[in-house]
């Protein structure tokens, strides 16, 4: 009896133990120059590098920061949001200059810490609407709904059947907004078109996301466009399969999947995170929230997925959103959620 | 939209099934022989991952195929050895083989992230819109429905699980048979895991199969130790699923969350239901030969 | 089956040894259960093997069978050396088979399949049920046995089942059967009948040892008797120049004294419990209990005769609220109790000592303290406030270890880990802790050596006397002779006779239980 459970807790400990440490394998470092800044980036989601596509552009961006500034970057992954605060205040601890928040879900994190370590900047690299009262934070928040508008764009003007998928993890308000923009955005340039917006419940399940999608794809829609998790290749999947096509978030998707991607709205993360940069190097970086507006965003190569003059037919709308030619009024459309 | 909507529906819930099938498959060949099957969530997400990395690195589906099987026997033998020959309580070790499971595949997944983040070729439906996996699912419930009920070996095997002492005295090699049994179930789950990744969602991440082990384990319990009854009870599962998404088309206009809980209160319900099944006497008990 | 290659057998293994154990040696932990016990077994003999309660004679038997790998010693097997890697497949396949006391049924599988499984291979994909269906019905008839095939083995009568667990070892081909307690199930008649099985057996060459507390068992059918005690071999003796005493005293070391402790009945007993019109039924099946009022005096010991499988345990499950009946009613104390639950059955002062004491009667796994406590653990002094007092539990379960001569190495040894008769000590020392007002006995010496024996019988007798009112179910008829004040015979579920102790008629008392109507 005593040898077995002696047995069992021993091999339950040492399984566990093995199993967490490579579970949270975190504290990744990027190849870090000698220099005297140094940046501690915090991500919730595990392999930033190959994640969704707000991660993974920002990601992009904190490269920019080693290789162009020669700064110091460090990120921690898959920290849960209970845990946000402890982990930015060992990198203010530990002397870290910048502290980075990829999620506008890290906000608590960010106003618990921010107030104990005066000297560090607290910085919140995605949609904020506030920010704590303290001198040392600052937000670089995309506008989403314009964001949606320019996928509405693209997609209402390169399907061919009028009906475009959308699919979301998770109903959150960032969501709800830039839905909404694809809606609008899509109506202003093809009034009759059908935006089907379906949501997932989770961020991660492929098979899910794969359902979903191809529940869509049954229902018509052409092109896609998805904003969630680990899911995300779900998505592409039943995008391939059904031979439709996807315009990817934020960071250039076309390498996952080479057949299925039309093209993606990047994120110019190289401007962002330069401005940054730069105004901490001028020691300008003060409490503000700068807003990522239509300028920051562009549209990756199209690799011939449409016709040479569909695809000169949306860059030229995008450029005149960008230039404030057209403006899409915002219009939320809270029926996308349902009661 | 040529297909009703009901065939549509049908196929999907067949989909979503047939990875928990397999599972259900190697559930039922442990628990039979009285090992409790707890690693299966574990196991598939290795054999998850093995389909891939097979798939990928061998350039064909039957390189996946051959490396999900492999990872089915060491992970069998793995739990086998702990949990038979040791032997040691046989819940702990499968809660512990699950997280180190998840460790290891995301560990891996992270080396290989490169070549893994790609979709792998579609393995074409083979008859009516079913994928083989679907397929050799519904022909190895039924086969293995014959062999627990009208064979020789399989009185055997669910002798083992119902009283060791009683297999032991007519001359069974009671930690043989176990260990056997858990290769095999291993191999089934781990085909399950592959069913998900290689037969369905063509690609891998961390804990792709999101507790698929766990629910197919209550499908077992649901049906009663029974393949066919444990059949059902994955396809109505299944169903719940894919009308949890139809549910959100309809212009209902209610929030995606209740239909989204729909196979879970159905899982909930169908556990119920089955009120206070009995499995095999003595499936858990650690046997030791005095 | 194989008799043709026994009876040519037979001419060449005449007087040779079957089985040689050659200082066979085996501990559990820190009890040391044989100690170079040598057995020695021959052709055609009938061996009785006797010893206490934990003398290890299970332990010796199962080593012979494989069940259990020795720590030291040789076997030899038909003159091969068998010591390596020996296990029940091999004493299948070398024709031994064994009857264990605590049978190795699978409650869920059939009767045919529990038969005919140890013969299966691994390859018999396609097994021929119907061919071995009709091979068991000869068998059946050679032997005058009558089992149901297909029932489910779970709801057989222990007397069934040890049928069946004869079947599956002479369906095996066995030469050399080995029976651990067999009788003690078994009605006076029953046993005869497998006594005259067991001479028939050995008239075809085949080997038997006879595993009994029943020393004129053991004396009456047996060649030569094996005595252990404490682990050891004393002495192997031949029955003709042997007698009871002898070998009692070699078993205990002391000399043994029949037991005489009839007890007064009740001058005017006041009824405590009260069985009116009690039917059960089985699914879709006929009566198994029908229409059965009894009622027992506080003081009184009622006697339930009857050959084993007709009614009584039913009787006794429905009393202690494990079954529900079809009709009728119960009164404990003068209320109705049909509707309560166990529990509460058992707060309202009934006890209860089952027949299966693996199902009902102990949990296994758990220790021994913890046993004896199951019933009573929630209340005072065990525990207080919810909370258990383990001191409290542990000093009582010493005394009551003591106090009821159970052999084990500690309180905190899973009960599984005891032999067979120490086993039904814990059912017993649990079943009285709880100062029943109604004791329900059924077969409740069961497996126990004379001493022990006779101990129970003294504990039951001292009940009454304190007032408790008794239900004695048993198939052993000295035990219903020398305790009960009164007898009711049961058979086909009805009871069919009933006698005061004065007007006792023995003859007509066997003719009732074999369902010879009188008069
Ligand atoms: N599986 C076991 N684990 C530990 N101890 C055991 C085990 N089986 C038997 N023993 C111990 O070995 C000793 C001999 O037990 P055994 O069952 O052989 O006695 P027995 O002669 O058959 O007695 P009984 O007449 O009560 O059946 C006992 O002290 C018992 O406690
Ligand atoms: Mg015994």
């Amino acid at each position: 009896m005593l040898r077995k459970w002696f047995v069992s807790i021993v091999v339950f400990l040492v399984m566990t133990m093995l199993g967490l440490a490579l579970v949270g394998f975190d504290g990744k470092q990027l190849e870090a120059a000698p220099s005297k800044v140094r940046v501690g980036a915090i991500y919730s989601i595990a392999n930033p590098e190959r994640a969704g596509g707000w991660d993974r552009a920002q990601f992009a961006g904190l490269q920019i920061l080693t290789k162009e500034y020669g700064w110091e970057v460090s990120i921690a992954e898959s920290v849960p949001f209970p845990k946000l605060a402890e982990i930015a205040s060992g990198y203010a601890d530990k002397g870290f200059e910048i502290v980075v928040f990829t999620s506008s879900g890290h906000y608590d994190g960010l106003a618990e810490a921010a107030p104990k370590y005066p000297k560090t900047n607290f910085l919140m690299m995605s949609v904020a609407s506030k920010l704590p009262e303290v001198p040392n934070v600052a937000a670089f928040s995309p506008d989403m709904y314009i964001y949606g508008a320019l996928v509405g764009i693209t997609a209402a003007k390169a399907s061919k059947s009028g009906v475009i998928g959308v699919v979301g993890g998770v109903p959150i308000p960032a969501l709800k907004l830039m839905f909404s923009g694809i809606i609008e955005g899509a109506r202003s340039v093809r009034p009759k078109v059908d935006v089907i917006v379906s949501w997932v419940g989770d961020w991660v399940d492929l098979a899910k996301h794969r359902e979903v999608t191809l529940l869509q794809a049954r229902k018509g829609a052409d092109v896609f466009f998805t904003v969630t998790g680990p899911g995300t290749m779900g998505v592409y999947e039943a995008v391939e399969s059904a031979k439709g096509l996807v315009i990817g978030y934020a960071a250039d998707w076309h390498s996952d999947a080479p057949k299925a991607v039309l093209t993606s709205v990047l994120v110019d993360v190289r401007k962002m995170y330069k401005e940054m940069a730069d105004a901490f190097l001028a020691k300008t970086l003060h409490r503000k929230i700068t807003k990522i507006d239509a300028s920051y965003f562009k549209l990756a190569d199209f690799r011939g997925k449409v016709s040479a003059g569909v695809e000169k037919d949306i860059q030229d709308t995008i450029n005149k959103i960008q230039r404030g030619e057209i403006t899409i009024p915002v219009k939320m459309h809270p029926d996308i959620v349902g009661k | 939209m040529i297909e009703s909507w009901w065939v549509d529906l049908l196929l999907a819930a067949l989909r979503a099934a047939t990875p928990l099938i397999f599972c259900a498959l190697g559930i039922l060949v442990a628990e039979r022989a009285g090992v409790l099957h707890i690693g299966v969530e574990g196991v598939m997400l290795a054999g998850a991952l093995a389909a891939i990395i097979g798939t990928v690195l061998g350039g064909n589906p039957w390189a996946g195929m051959l490396a999900t099987i492999a990872a089915g026997i060491i992970a069998g033998i793995i739990l086998a050895f702990i949990s038979v020959s040791l032997p040691t309580n046989q819940v702990v070790i499968g809660i512990a083989f699950n997280l180190v499971s998840l460790g290891v595949t995301s560990f891996l997944f992270r080396l290989l992230a490169k070549q893994l983040q790609v979709l792998v070729p579609a393995i074409p439906p083979l008859l009516f819109g079913l994928s083989p996996f679907a397929l050799a699912a519904i022909v190895l419930i039924v086969v293995m429905w014959w062999f627990l009920f009208w064979t020789g070996p399989g009185l055997k095997l669910r002798s083992v699980g119902e009283n060791t002492h009683a297999a032991h005295a007519s001359g069974i090699n009671v930690v043989y048979v176990r260990f056997a049994a858990l290769i095999i179930a291993s191999v089934l789950a781990a085909l399950g895991g592959a069913a998900l990744t290689m037969g369905w969602v063509r690609s891998f991440t961390d804990n792709v199969t999101l507790g698929r082990g766990f629910i197919a384990l209550a499908a077992v319990y649901f049906g009663r130790w029974n393949p066919l009854l444990a059949l059902s009870a994955c396809l109505i599962f299944g169903a719940g699923e894919a009308l949890a998404f139809r549910g959100q088309g309809t212009g209902a206009g209610l929030n995606p969350h209740y239909y989204l809980m729909l196979p879970y209160i159905l899982t909930l319900l169908v556990v119920g239901l089955a009120g206070m099944a009995r499995g095999p006497g003595d499936a858990g008990k650690p046997y030791l030969r005095r | 089956m194989a008799g043709g290659t026994v009876r040519a057998a037979k001419a060449v293994m005449h007087n040779k040894h079957v089985v040689n154990m050659e200082a066979i040696t085996k501990t559990f932990g820190i009890v040391r259960a044989l100690d170079k016990v040598t057995f020695v077994l021959d052709a055609g003999e009938i061996r009785g093997l006797v010893g206490e309660n934990g003398a290890g004679k299970t332990t010796l038997m199962n080593i012979l069978y494989g069940m259990y790998q020795p720590d030291d010693g040789n076997i030899r097997v038909w003159n091969e050396d068998v010591s390596r890697n020996w296990s029940p497949r091999l004493a299948i396949a070398k024709g031994i088979g064994m009857i264990h006391q605590h049978f190795s049924l699978i409650s869920n599988h059939t009767v045919l399949e529990n038969i005919v499984m140890p013969t299966l291979k691994w390859g018999d994909i396609v097994p021929q049920w119907k061919r071995f269906a009709s091979q068991i019905e000869t068998l059946c008839g050679e032997y005058g046995f009558k089992v149901k095939l297909h029932e489910r083995s779970e709801v057989l009568s222990v007397g069934e089942r040890q049928q069946v667990e004869i079947l599956k070892a002479l369906y095996q081909g066995a030469r050399v059967l080995i029976m651990d307690e067999p009788t003690g199930v078994l009605t006076p008649q029953q046993a005869k009948s497998l006594f005259e099985l067991l001479l028939r057996a050995r008239e075809r060459g085949h080997s038997v040892v006879l595993v009994t507390h029943k020393l004129n068992e053991a004396m009456a059918i047996s060649d030569r008797i094996t005595v252990l005690r404490g682990g050891k071999h004393i002495a192997t003796v031949e029955k003709r120049s042997t007698n009871p005493q002898e070998i009692a005293k070699m078993m205990v070391d002391r000399e043994w004294i029949s037991p005489v402790m009839r007890n007064q009945p009740p001058a005017r007993p006041q009824f405590v419990m009260e069985v009116d019109g009690v039917t059960i039924e089985e699914k879709h099946r006929e009566p198994v209990v029908e229409n059965i009022s009894l009622s027992i005096g506080a003081g009184e010991i009622l006697g339930v005769a009857g050959v084993a499988g007709n009614g009584q345990m039913e009787l006794a499950e429905v009393i202690v609220g494990l079954k529900k009946p079809k009709s009728g009613r119960i009164f404990i104390g003068g209320k109705n109790v049909t509707r309560w639950s166990i529990r509460n059955r058992r707060r309202a002062g009934l006890g209860y000592i089952p027949e299966d004491r693996h199902t009902h009667g102990v949990i296994t796994e758990m220790t021994v303290g913890e046993n004896l406590v199951l019933d009573c653990v929630e209340n005072p002094p065990y525990s207080q406030w919810g909370i258990t007092r383990p001191w409290a539990i542990d000093k009582w379960a010493k005394e009551a270890v003591q106090s009821y001569g159970i052999k084990t190495p500690g309180i905190n040894v899973p009960v599984a880990n005891l032999s067979g008769g120490n086993q039904q000590k814990v059912v017993l020392a649990k079943a009285l802790s709880m100062n029943p007002k109604i004791l329900v006995a059924c077969q409740p010496t069961r497996g126990l050596d004379f001493s022990a024996t006779e101990y129970v019988r003294k504990k039951i007798v001292e009940c009454a006397e304190s007032g408790v009112a008794i239900c004695l179910i048993s198939s052993d008829l000295d035990e219903l002779l020398e305790l009960s004040h009164r007898i009711v015979v049961m058979f086909q579920g009805k009871i069919v006779g009933e006698f005061s102790r004065e007007g006792l008629n023995l003859d007509q008392l066997g003719l009732l239980m074999a369902g010879h109507r009188s008069g």
